[in-house]
């Protein structure tokens, strides 16, 4: 297998975007092949996306992009893994180029999911539940996290503050972050602790409460990868694909053994780890699915950064800060970056390649080598994890 | 006032005041929310009438018709009005307005947030209700809304009663209730706020600011100013 | 009122529920059926408040219950107060409306005597 290197990446901003999905796709696609400035023909475009179906009524959305790029004769294909599908589509252009039929591939994700509103958006969502078992009694995202959370949180003793503490935390990350949808600032106060929170911070689904969720997000997010061959000629430092690991788990949530357990989290971790051959304490950044707070607490456990039950101590610590000695989602995660569930994937990476390369501005992780990403579908039926390494 | 003016100006009565409150939101700001004065007036509409241009999420209907509402009042032609706003340091974050039917009846207006995220529209809207089951007394509140946001929130939050041999003032559609019973049921958990307001809080909401268009338009949509 | 079908597995016996073609087990592809009922253990639960299209009440309130030999399902609760742990029987009713046709499913209810 051949080295594949990230030659270019960019991202629109996420939020509440205007226009349409492959305007998103559109800029971000062409921000990354300016990043990476390079002049050799894209030979693969892969597109992440989960609901244009759904939501926009689009499909054909990567052979739309090429026409839009003007990138024919180029291969092209669109990607669905439901929220995960960011983290596929870098995986199936690593296949690509690792496999040596292609040299230069272009990878977008996108999702525009603010043209419908707040419940069909949740409707969508839980769509990827079991259709029998699951999505007919009303089973939403965040009932799945809340029912893990319940269990969780009795079991390791976490508490709501620390759920708290992932979303300020989250937040004021994000606020170093330009591209980040959520810009505003949140206090243990006004979310938690004053009589107002109850309608500050109202249940979502209990024991999760509004700020324990990710917003509804617009927004793409590219890559360029390459060969060695182009690499060598890149303007930029490089970042290095050194592991990839992907696990899948059943798809109706309570037929899993142990329900506070994020078992193809865990193995999809250690895959990604073997194969660049680095170990959790290796890491000196992470972006991690924190579709819900309770996610990244258990993801920095089953990753392997903390021992199982021990996530939330170390949050308390500020270990997972920005400064911290391992810090978790600088950009603001999912929580505060955003979701549009197609491009996080994707997003996860370009944030990594930034910090790999030094260029997170008031973000930026002192002296990043080595980073981390975990990106979940589902609710972790099926999860992609990536090492990335920065390196010239 | 000469004769004809009297004609036009219907009567009206001296409503109860609104007791300011201060209520902490989500970013530990504090946002009082008092009555609006009538000759504070042409201060909301300075900040009204940007969101007419506003498609998004129904700002141009909602501000067009609240505009039309507090422009009313001001020139005395809509009876027994009255308006709430919501002040950061002053700043206006939101309004709510609405007026009295009979003494019994209320009818709820419109709700404008314009800083988003925070919840203000939510707090105003539940600051609305308290004023007029609280504060004026009254057997129920007759709401519709115009947009889907309102629909959800309000009548799914409030469990609102069908009123469909009312005509609300609004449109056409189907009107809905909040109940004395309704609303007490919901003031735990949507009815939130401190009294009396400290001295030095209430000072920073005793002249009303508005920001800059720009500014104002970049916090309703989501785009930087 | 139809009831929701489990699955025992003719070679290892291993009961699931939904339907899989194939046994996660044993990878047997001859299954028997039956009818979930009888009683559960609340494993856990969730109000939710912020609801899919089709939902229009404030909220709903869903657990997974789990029977005695370990085979577990998400049930709409009837319980005002569910605390996890608790015994519950397991009854089909309405847990839908899907274009004002009640959809049915599995739902826990209190157990008598519990």
């Amino acid at each position: 297998m051949r080295d594949v290197f990230i030659v270019g990446c960019a991202m629109t901003r996420f939020g509440r975007m205007e226009g349409g999905l492959l305007d998103l796709l559109e800029e971000a696609a062409t921000g990354a092949m300016n990043d990476a400035d390079i002049d050799e023909p894209v030979e693969g475009v892969f597109v992440a996306n989960m609901g244009a179906g759904i939501l926009n009524h689009l499909s054909g959305v990567g052979s739309a992009l090429v026409d839009r790029l003007s990138l024919y004769p180029a291969a092209a294909e669109t990607i669905e893994n439901g929220p995960a599908s960011g983290g596929s589509a870098v995986k199936v252009a690593y296949y690509a180029i690792a496999s040596g039929l292609v040299d230069l591939a272009l990878v977008v994700g996108g999702e525009k999911m603010r043209d419908v509103t707040g419940w069909e958006a949740t409707d969508f969502v839980a769509t990827l539940t079991h259709p029998q078992a699951e999505y007919i009694y009303g089973a939403t995202l965040p009932a799945f996290a809340a029912m893990f959370a319940r269990l969780y949180m009795e079991k390791y003793g976490v508490k709501h503050e620390h759920l708290a503490m992932v979303a300020i935390k989250n937040h004021e990350n994000a606020l170093l972050n330009p591209y980040a949808h959520v810009q505003q600032r949140i206090t243990m106060e006004g979310i938690l602790h004053r009589p107002e929170a109850i309608m500050n911070n109202p249940p979502v689904a209990e024991p999760l409460r509004l700020y324990d969720c990710c917003p509804v997000s617009d927004g793409a997010a590219a890559v360029v990868l390459a060969s060695e061959r182009i690499a060598s000629k890149a303007k930029k430092p490089c970042v290095r694909i050194a592991g990839i690991g992907q696990a899948t788990d059943t798809h109706a949530v309570h037929e899993r053994k142990d329900p506070t357990e994020l078992k193809a989290v865990r193995l999809a971790s250690q895959k990604a780890f073997n194969m660049a051959g680095v170990k959790p304490e290796d890491v000196d950044v992470a972006e991690l699915h924190d579709a819900f707070t309770i996610l990244e607490i258990a993801e920095s456990e089953e990753a392997g950064f903390f021992e199982k039950g021990k996530g939330h101590v170390a949050l308390e610590k500020g270990e997972t800060s920005l400064h911290g000695r391992m810090p978790i989602n600088p950009s603001g995660g999912l929580k505060a970056r955003g979701h549009p569930v197609g491009a996080t994937g994707v997003a996860q990476v370009v944030e990594l390649t930034w910090q790999l390369r030094h260029e997170a501005g008031p973000r930026q992780v002192d002296g990043a080598q080595i980073g981390f990403s975990c990106n979940f579908g589902g609710f972790g039926n099926n999860v992609l994890c990536f090492v990335l390494a920065g390196e010239k | 006032m000469n004769n004809l003016e009297a004609i036009l100006r219907p009567p009206e009565r001296q409503l109860p005041p609104y007791p300011p409150k201060v209520i902490v939101l989500a970013s530990g700001e504090k946002m009082v929310v008092r009555e609006a004065k009538r000759e504070e007036v042409p201060t909301l509409l300075k900040a009204v009438a940007p969101l007419i241009q506003v498609e998004r999420d129904f700002y141009d209907i909602v501000a067009a018709r609240t505009y039309a509402e507090l422009l009313g009042w001001l020139r005395y032609r809509v009876r027994d009005e009255y308006c709430l706003v919501g002040l950061i340091d002053g700043v206006l974050v939101g309004l709510v307005n609405g007026r009295c039917l009979s003494r019994k009846i209320g009818i709820s207006y419109h709700t404008i947030a314009m800083r988003r995220g925070l919840r203000i529209g939510a707090h105003l809207f539940a600051s609305k209700m308290e004023y007029h089951i609280e504060y004026l007394g009254q057997q129920e509140v007759y709401i519709v809304a115009e947009s889907p946001i309102g629909f959800r929130r309000w009548m799914i939050e409030y469990g609102l009663e069908k009123r469909p041999q009312v005509h609300h003032e609004l449109g056409g559609v189907m009107s809905w209730a909040l109940t004395r019973q309704l609303y007490f049921d919901a003031k735990p958990r949507l009815v939130v706020g401190e009294r009396p307001v400290a001295e030095d809080v209430l000072e920073t909401a005793k002249t009303i600011t508005v920001v800059e268009e720009a500014v104002l338009l970049g916090q309703v949509t989501g785009k930087p100013a | 009122m139809n009831k929701v079908e489990g699955f025992i597995c003719r070679s290892c016996k291993t009961r699931t529920y939904p339907r899989h073609r194939r046994c996660p087990t044993c990878g047997g592809e001859d299954f028997e059926s039956f009818d979930l009922g009888g009683r559960v253990r609340l494993l856990t639960f969730t109000r939710i408040y912020m609801l899919s299209l089709a939902f229009h009440e404030r909220f709903i309130t869903l657990g997974i219950g789990e029977f005695e030999d370990g085979l577990r399902a998400l049930g709409k609760l009837l319980v005002d107060e569910p605390k996890v742990g608790m015994e519950l029987e397991v009854v089909t009713g309405v847990v839908k409306m899907e274009n004002g046709i009640p959809i049915q499913g599995l739902c826990f209810k209190e157990a008598a005597g519990a």
